[in-house]
């Protein structure tokens, strides 16, 4: 008996070991990350950690960027990005899911709308935005973002609708509810958490959008968080700490949300191909 | 009856219901599309752009086609993308294997492996700048921790192991990337994504019936046999859905390249070559002329992931 669990243990202590060392592969860097972000510029460049936590580099980005600035901005483009796909897109979702409008055509279209790679409209977008003059504005990204944001607002949305048994609406409409009602007081608050899930994700994404933000911002103005962190890398030299500090602050939002939804984000990243 | 009722009410609101929506993918994708189009067969350069502009025909495609930075930086992109999709995948399903089993130790795994594929892009690519520097990068570290060189994971010098190779060797080297820079970005890149495809095989594993594997086992199928019999059959749909999905995400990579090496015209993988003439050089039409075949090559794809998209929806 005791050898047989001594025996099981010992089956165990490989497994044991490379769990350790994924853990080791792919979260060090994200904790030495963060960590490094209270260390001197000088410890980071020789990575010579010391116990001592300062917050000079977190000074230091809010003494030589706007980054709060930055930071609005990257709230206002995200989650008005967000708002509008879900208010246009979770109709259209409905529609789709309920009576196939559009057929797979329209399907098809919104899915390959998503896999677009982005590097293909920064020249339409930048043309486009300059001859109407809204380049280098938050109202620019928030176009650009929806290219991305919509379809896969729609194309989730789609999905989470489709669990609401059409069964419940039934007798929602037997009951007197017309279209509006039935949505609003039954079918959507059913599809709540998934609904939310694929917002959360919606605003992920756009916080991490690089692409756009550095193509159609020519000033400060209408710049978003991922831009400060490459502040600090010049050709001449790069500044670890205050780069670090800035990597921090882009980052930590994101790693709360992604707790809140993680349930949901293979199901994201695949357009609900796998769950 | 009540149904026949409903009906006409539900066929106007049905597509009032979808009409903004595709109102405004008309305006961020198709619109720019043609835009594109018609921006690729003009000369727009910066002087230009609120002026007029002169046709030129297909002369911005032959720019494009007949560039040999941008012929390095396609080869560049398909290698890149050869190279991770594969070793994604033969790590990721071997990942998934050992993970496939229930403990709160794997939960907790499975939770902390996301981390990778939602952090910013960017961040990452400036995080494994500070983890690959030659003096004081924590890999550098690690590697002469264990008693070997430290090598110099950002610059274009040559891998020996490939410069080495007879007879191919330089050719490796000059055409193939096999320099420590292009490395270092499958590296990241792989870093980054692993995680992800071994969390879509491991939920594709646990969706394989226990029996399946019982009757293998009764029958005397040995771990590997069920692996290469059983298992891989299983999954090929998944295998080829990932192959897709991975494909379509490595094409659209640029963040990371970005951030490690800037625009060096060395380093570039196609989108940053985009990037590059657009706004660095600011030749618009001939960038909208790569856009355009950038395009064109992705939707293909794109076609034959929904398609098995589709196919997955009509067997469910």
């Amino acid at each position: 008996m005791n050898n047989r669990q001594l025996l099981r243990f010992i089956k165990k202590v490989p497994l044991f070991l490379l769990c350790i060392l994924i853990f080791f592969i792919w979260i060090t860097p994200i904790i030495w990350l963060i960590y490094g972000s209270f260390q001197s510029t000088d410890a980071i460049a020789q990575s010579n950690f010391s116990s001592e936590l300062t917050l000079d580099n977190y000074k230091e980005v809010f003494e030589r960027t706007n980054v709060l600035d930055f930071f609005i901005n990257s709230i206002i483009v995200a989650s008005t990005a967000t708002f509008f796909s879900a208010l246009i897109g979770i109709p259209a979702a409905y529609s789709m899911a309920r009576w196939n409008t559009g057929g797979m055509g329209l399907a098809f279209w919104i899915l390959s709308s998503r896999m677009m790679p982005p590097a293909v409209s920064i020249i339409p977008f930048f043309l486009m935005f300059t001859k109407i003059g809204i380049v280098d504005t938050v109202y620019g990204l928030i176009i650009a973002h929806l290219t991305f944001g919509l379809a896969f607002m729609i194309w989730m949305s789609r999905v989470f609708i489709c669990e609401v048994p059409t069964e419940i609406e039934e007798a929602a409409k037997i009951d007197g509810a017309n279209l509006w009602q039935t949505l609003t007081r039954v079918t959507l608050p059913l599809a709540k958490p998934g609904l939310i899930a694929t917002m959360i994700l919606n605003l992920i994404f756009s916080w991490n959008e690089y692409l756009f933000a550095f193509s159609l911002s020519l000033t400060e103005k209408s710049r978003t968080l991922p831009i400060v962190a490459g502040i600090f890398v010049t050709s001449y030299q790069i500044k670890w700490g205050p780069m670090f500090a800035a990597a921090g602050i882009i980052t930590i939002p994101i790693l709360i949300l992604a707790l809140l939804v993680q349930r949901h984000i293979i199901g994201g990243l695949t357009m609900g191909a796998f769950k | 009856m009540k149904k026949m009722n409903h009906k006409p009410v539900q066929l106007k609101d049905k597509y009032k219901m979808v009409l903004p929506s595709i109102a405004v993918l008309l305006i961020v994708t198709l619109f720019p599309f043609l835009y594109t189009l018609n921006v690729s067969l003009h000369k727009v350069v910066g002087r230009n752009i609120r002026t007029e502009w002169p046709w030129v025909g297909l002369r911005n495609f032959i720019n494009v086609i007949s560039d040999k930075i941008m012929w390095n930086a396609f080869l560049r992109t398909v290698e890149f993308i050869a190279i991770v999709i594969l070793v994604e995948l033969v790590l990721g399903f071997m990942l998934a294997l050992i993970f496939n089993q229930e403990s709160i130790l794997m939960r907790l795994m499975r939770t902390i492996l996301i981390i990778p594929m939602v952090i910013t892009p960017v961040v990452v690519g400036l995080m494994w700048k500070a983890l690959l520097k030659l003096d004081g990068g924590l890999v550098n570290d690690l590697i002469g921790f264990l008693g070997l060189t430290p090598l110099p994971w950002l610059t274009s010098q040559p891998i020996p192991l490939f410069a080495n190779f007879p007879i191919i060797g330089n050719f490796l080297v000059q055409h193939l990337n096999a320099k420590y820079s292009f490395l270092s970005l499958v590296v990241i890149d792989i870093w980054q994504w692993t995680p992800f495809v071994m969390l879509i095989f491991l939920s594709s594993l646990q969706s394989i019936p226990q029996e399946v594997k019982e009757a293998a086992q009764v029958d005397g199928a040995k771990y590997w046999q069920q692996v290469w019999f059983i298992i891989m059959p299983m999954l090929k749909p998944t295998l080829i859905v990932i192959f897709l999905l991975r494909t379509i995400d490595a094409l659209k990579v640029f963040d990371t390249v970005y951030a490690l090496y800037g625009s060096a015209a060395d380093q570039r993988l196609l989108n940053v070559h985009v990037m590059n003439i657009a706004l660095r050089l600011r030749n618009y039409g001939q960038g909208a002329a790569l856009s355009i075949l950038i395009l064109i090559a992705t939707s293909l794809i794109s076609q034959w992931f929904v398609k098995f998209v589709n196919q997955g929806a009509v067997n469910e």
